[in-house]
């Protein structure tokens, strides 16, 4: 764990030195320790300008990387909890799907009322109305049954993105925007949307942790789980609620971007045991390393930019039909 | 000090599963529920366990009403060995088995001594010990089973319930862990329910039995009185002749081999 921080933080110095203008380590150590402890004294004999790249371009967007990618790790890593699917993930239930839709919303009717936050809160709008509808379509059989949620979360889905078809068939001069925000972006982030990830990723991570025994209990099985005292149907609730949340958010302020809510907790599961009270902060950490990995290799190595959900979507497939075929060959259910 | 049902009436949508219980279970004895598949057996183990609530009847619990309890108090009073189980993450043996001690330990802390004596002492009784650290999802049905024996055992409750809990095991497993429940019964003063299949094993383990058809209690009481081919007829509908056993003088039940008759 305190390897996993130490390398987060690294990749995060030397991400911020990568880019159009290389910054040496030091040097951006030096303008953050100037920002931190207000002593401009450490910036003396640097060109002028780096200070304003790390600060106000490159920081932001790496932050937000880092904090989207663990988001939608400890989702993924709660959605594979609740639903004892190890294949699920946020788009099992629609969520993504809903963000995106009301996103796409915003951006058709350039909504700009609520000035940059008008796309987060649509998109918020969209997963969590997604998420009652889902709920509401599962609930009607009978208890949360897994089995009804994934379902109900993937008709939901496919009606949804036919929707966003639509959407963008309609969109004439707008489709162009909306279709480079589906395949997701960090490009232009601000402080601002750094805070606002970093306050639901932080309440989702604390809420997480707090019933992570309580998750342990769930992957033996609701009947199980209540028969050790878990209240199943109240703890599923909210913490379904409070991971939609958390991907709603993840997906407002950078677009889709599939596989990491997926593939971390896997990973991560190999390493740490699937006891939730180690995985979850384990995949918070992971997942922001990995998304920043993939944000600094978009932005720095590759010649031109491209969106992030559409690299992460080319190396995550393959490697989950890898997993998928392993699984299925019986070697061991991961 | 066990538990009055009065009345207890559960349906699933429109089809009735129990239909109008009633009985008490006292303490100190090893109650064993039989009948034919889908009779209301399962259905009533989660009614006692407070997992369902019946739409009509009481349910009291040391003479308090089950609906009032909260989960966790529950899981100290009763715990479950399920029939049927699967996992689909790689916990190990060890993991699970301390599952059962978290109705005891506060949310946040790690298990204390006294919890990791009780799941060593646990596991060596179930002789689970040799596969403490292999994963529960690499086991064979029969050792999972053992190993959520083991995590039910350890959660050291004052009730028991074995909800088929013996059907993947083979015999000389089947006989160690109903030893132990026998033992827990005589030494323990617990209260053990148990649906069981085998009429034989029950009639060689429990003191007092449940016979159940359509949602309904055909009889009950001490085994040698439920016990009659006029009771096995009625409830299974084949032929039987009961008598006790000079090996291990336990009742035994042979039966007709014309199932309809």
């Amino acid at each position: 764990m305190v390897l996993l921080v130490g390398l987060l933080a690294a990749a995060v110095v030397i991400s911020t030195g990568m880019g159009y203008i290389p910054i040496s380590a030091v040097e951006v150590l030096r303008i953050i320790g100037a920002h931190l402890t207000d002593m401009h004294t450490l910036l003396a004999g640097m060109d002028e300008t780096y200070p304003v790249v790390v600060m106000d371009v490159r920081l932001p967007r790496i932050l937000t990387a880092v904090l989207v990618g663990g988001g939608l790790s400890l989702s993924g890593c709660v959605f594979q909890g609740i639903l004892l699917n190890p294949l699920a993930d946020p788009y099992t239930l629609g969520v993504s799907a809903g963000a995106a839709f009301g996103a796409a919303v915003a951006l058709l009717l350039n909504i700009s009322a609520m000035g940059t936050f008008s796309i987060p809160v649509f998109a918020f709008g969209g997963a969590v109305l997604t998420l009652v509808v889902v709920l509401y379509l599962s609930a009607s059989g009978g208890g949360l049954s897994s089995s009804n949620l994934i379902l109900s979360g993937i008709i939901v889905a496919s009606i949804l993105s036919a929707a966003i078809s639509f959407l963008k068939y309609v969109a004439d001069e707008q489709v162009s925007v909306i279709i480079f925000w589906l395949m997701g972006s960090f490009g232009s982030r601000t402080w601002g949307d750094v805070g606002f990830t970093l306050i639901f990723v932080l309440f989702g991570l604390l809420v997480f942790l707090f019933f992570a025994r309580d998750l342990n209990l769930l992957a033996l099985g609701g009947r199980s789980a209540s028969s050790l005292g878990v209240s199943t149907g109240r703890v599923t609730l909210v913490v379904l609620v409070t991971a939609s949340l958390v991907t709603a958010v993840c997906v407002s302020v950078s677009g889709i971007i599939g596989f990491v809510g997926l593939l971390v907790p896997h990973m991560m599961r190999t390493i740490t045991g699937p006891d939730n009270r180690r995985l979850l902060p384990a995949a918070l950490v992971a997942g922001g390393i990995l998304m920043l990995a993939a944000d600094t290799v978009t932005r720095a190595v590759l010649p031109h930019e491209i969106p992030i959900g559409v690299l992460t979507a080319l190396i995550g497939g393959p490697f989950f039909c890898y997993i998928f075929r392993k699984k299925q060959m019986g070697r061991r259910s991961v | 000090m066990g538990f009055e049902a009065d009345g207890i009436v559960f349906s699933y949508g429109d089809r009735k599963v129990l239909d109008g219980l009633s009985f008490a279970l006292e303490t100190g004895h090893f109650y064993g529920i039989l009948g034919p598949n889908g009779c209301g057996k399962s259905t009533l183990i989660d009614i006692l366990m407070g997992l369902q609530k019946p739409q009509h009847g009481h349910i009291r619990y040391r003479g308090r009403p089950l609906g009032r309890r909260r989960r966790r108090d529950l899981a100290r009073e009763m715990a479950l060995v399920p029939q049927n189980f699967y996992i689909n993450f790689p916990f190990t043996a060890l993991e699970v088995v301390m599952m059962g001690r978290y109705p005891h330990m506060p949310r946040f802390s790690p298990p204390a001594a006294g919890d990791l004596a009780a799941v060593e002492s646990v596991m060596a009784r179930t002789g689970t010990l040799p596969f403490k650290h292999r994963y529960m999802t690499e086991m064979s049905g029969g050792e999972r089973q053992r190993i959520i024996f083991a995590r039910a055992l350890v959660q050291d409750t004052p009730v028991l319930m074995l909800d088929e809990a013996t059907s993947n095991l083979d015999i000389h497993h089947t006989l160690a862990l109903m030893d132990i429940v026998a033992e827990e019964v005589r030494h323990g003063n617990k209260l053990v329910i148990a649906v069981i299949q085998d009429i034989n094993l029950a009639a060689s383990y429990c003191d007092r039995l449940i016979l159940m058809k359509d949602g309904r209690i055909v009889d009950a009481g001490a085994t040698a009185g439920v016990l009659t081919p006029e009771n096995i007829h009625a409830v299974f509908g084949v032929a039987s002749r009961i008598y006790t056993d000079p090996y291990t003088r336990d009742l035994r039940v042979s039966f007709g081999k014309e199932a309809a008759t």
